[in-house]
């Protein structure tokens, strides 16, 4: 366990390091433009990972997606596109994915 | 019907206008200054929308947590120091699949670099703060505070009122946030399979991504990442992720360079 408190600690570390590369470095606004245009590419290629990860992965083999969970993902991208609201997709996405159990698709 | 030609106004209009005009301003000056909510108010009302939304990804994180056997004490450390909770829940989700610390630190310092971003806006709204007192507040700054100062802080000026502002939406914000991972700690074991609840977090970054993806650069980034993550998974284990968020990266960059390039053409 103390290894996941130090894993956690050091996480923690660096999340805090990030936050504040640009406080530090503010001053220079030939970094701050470049750090921005590139950093916008940054969340898509994680997230793009993890959501592949989660739905197309299973003990560390790829596997066909489950049609309910896609559908669900669907469901919560298109509220999302729609509002604008991440949390949309949980409140869209858990019913999806709740009626497909209901109807046996899962 | 004769047509009426607009003509100059004459001394006694225009005198009158004036007169008008002075007593407006003197009203004005004197009426009191208008009842709204204040600074700390306004930040948790601000917040709400945001931290509802929480809700349900808090409770994913805990139950995980306790679905792979992580002390209460230990999961709300993490979410204590790390204050995001994406990378809180990958680093969960690897840590519980066995993966090493640098593949943990590698993953958590991706999924987090857009806070990189942010630490910007600090430098913007507190000018006048001291860097070390800009460097706490840098502490707690997430995307939903960010997105809330960016848009209050252009009607609101005073500094000592953005800082209420700041600190009261994020108090709210991180409070829904560690409280409700304790909830979804305790209730970890009695949670159902049919609920999805697994689910919650893949539905929660795919609705991010989806936010994300304003361009065919960022659309070729996250496709690129995909498909690396999916073809080299089984041969790399957990280092996939991070290697499909560098490889995305620099199929992005590129194409964004070259999009540059045509459009200065």
């Amino acid at each position: 366990m103390t290894t996941v408190v130090l894993t956690f600690a050091l996480a923690g570390l660096l999340t805090y390091f990030l936050r504040v590369t640009m406080v530090l470095a503010g001053e220079r606004p030939g970094l701050t433009d470049l750090v921005s245009t590139r950093a916008t590419l940054i969340p898509p290629a994680v997230l793009a990972a993890i959501v592949a990860g989660a739905l197309l992965v299973q003990a560390g083999r790829p596997v066909p997606p489950a049609l309910i969970e896609l559908l669900a993902v669907a469901a919560a991208v298109a509220a999302v596109r729609r509002t604008g609201n991440v949390g949309a997709a949980i409140l869209v996405g858990l019913p999806v994915y709740w009626i497909g159990v209901a109807v046996g698709l899962g | 019907m004769a047509a009426t030609l607009p003509t100059e106004p004459n001394r006694t209009d225009r005198l009158s206008r004036a007169d008008q005009s002075a007593r407006t301003d003197r009203n004005v000056a004197a009426a009191p200054p208008e009842a709204g909510p204040g600074p700390i108010q306004l930040g948790v009302r601000d917040m709400v929308p945001f931290a509802l939304s929480l809700i349900p990804f808090a409770l994913a994180i805990g139950s995980a947590a306790a679905a792979d056997g992580l002390p209460l004490g230990v999961t709300l450390f993490g979410a204590g120091v790390l204050l995001a909770g994406a990378s809180q829940l990958a680093a969960i989700e690897l840590i519980g699949a066995g993966a090493g610390l640098g593949i943990v630190l590698a993953t958590v310092s991706l999924v987090n670099a857009r806070l990189l971003l942010y630490g910007e806006g600090l430098n913007r709204w507190f000018p006048d703060l001291a860097r070390w007192q800009r460097l706490v507040l840098a502490t707690g700054i997430v995307d939903a505070n960010y997105l809330n100062c960016e848009r209050r802080f252009t009607t609101i000026r005073d500094e000592a009122e953005r800082r209420r502002y700041y600190l009261a939406g994020t108090a709210c914000l991180v409070g829904t946030y560690v409280g409700f991972q304790a909830i979804g700690h305790a209730a970890g074991a009695t949670v159902p399979d049919g609920l999805g609840l697994h689910l919650a977090a893949p539905l929660c970054f795919a609705g991010m991504l989806a936010q994300t993806l304003t361009s065919r650069v960022h659309l070729a980034t996250a496709g690129t990442s995909a498909v690396v993550l999916v073809g080299t998974t089984a041969v790399l284990g957990g280092v996939a992720l991070p290697l499909a968020a560098v490889a995305a990266l620099t199929v992005g960059a590129l194409t964004m360079r070259s999009t540059e390039r045509m459009e200065h053409r």
